[in-house]
């Protein structure tokens, strides 16, 4: 995960939460230190960005984490995406 | 350490990860670490109708622990080394 320090990241949680933050840290347990960190709540009748500031998250709680394409990013009108949120994982 | 080898030997190829969630994740394998967590190339998750949520990601890396199935092209195995390899390390002594 070196790579992905200092960029904006997407993470997927074991809830089914998406968040998106700068990687300021982790550790080889993947817990996390996000910053400028928001979680975008998608459903099927509305959508919602929540600004959640610095975050550490915890490892066994993620799911997946990866770089975000900025310029696709930036092409999707978020506001307006409908969605049923992901489910949770289940063992 | 068996598995995380035999996946060291899938490094390039592509495949899909099916997580415990149900999500379908494709894409090229990159690495593999001791917790079998698994990192991906130019990724695109199957049911993409279903899952905008993650469209803007251009590669990821996946918790070994939220792993379900990691679907791999049949051709990219050789199933008789791989079971005979499995079967010395279920014999050795631990």
């Amino acid at each position: 995960m070196d790579d992905l320090r200092n960029k904006k990241v997407l993470l997927v949680t074991t809830d089914g939460r998406v968040v998106v933050g700068i990687l300021k840290g982790f550790d080889a347990q993947t817990n996390l230190i996000l910053s400028k960190a928001s979680e975008r709540a998608f459903s099927t009748d509305s959508f919602r960005e929540i600004p959640q500031g610095l975050h550490v998250v915890r490892g066994d709680t993620i799911a997946i984490i990866g770089e975000i394409d900025e310029e696709k990013d930036d092409a999707i009108d978020w506001p307006s995406v409908r969605a049923d949120p992901i489910p949770a994982i289940r063992i | 350490m068996l598995f995380y080898s035999f996946f060291k030997t899938l490094v390039g190829q592509p495949v899909v990860v099916e997580l415990k969630n149900d999500m379908l994740i494709q894409g090229t394998l990159v690495s593999v670490d001791q917790f079998l967590n698994i990192k991906l190339d130019g990724v695109r998750v199957e049911d993409e109708r279903k899952y905008p949520h993650v469209a803007s990601l251009k590669n990821s890396f996946i918790r070994g622990s939220v792993v379900r199935y990691v679907h791999i092209p049949a051709t990219a195995v050789d199933t008789a080394l791989l079971q005979d390899a499995a079967r010395k390390e279920s014999q050795q002594p631990k």
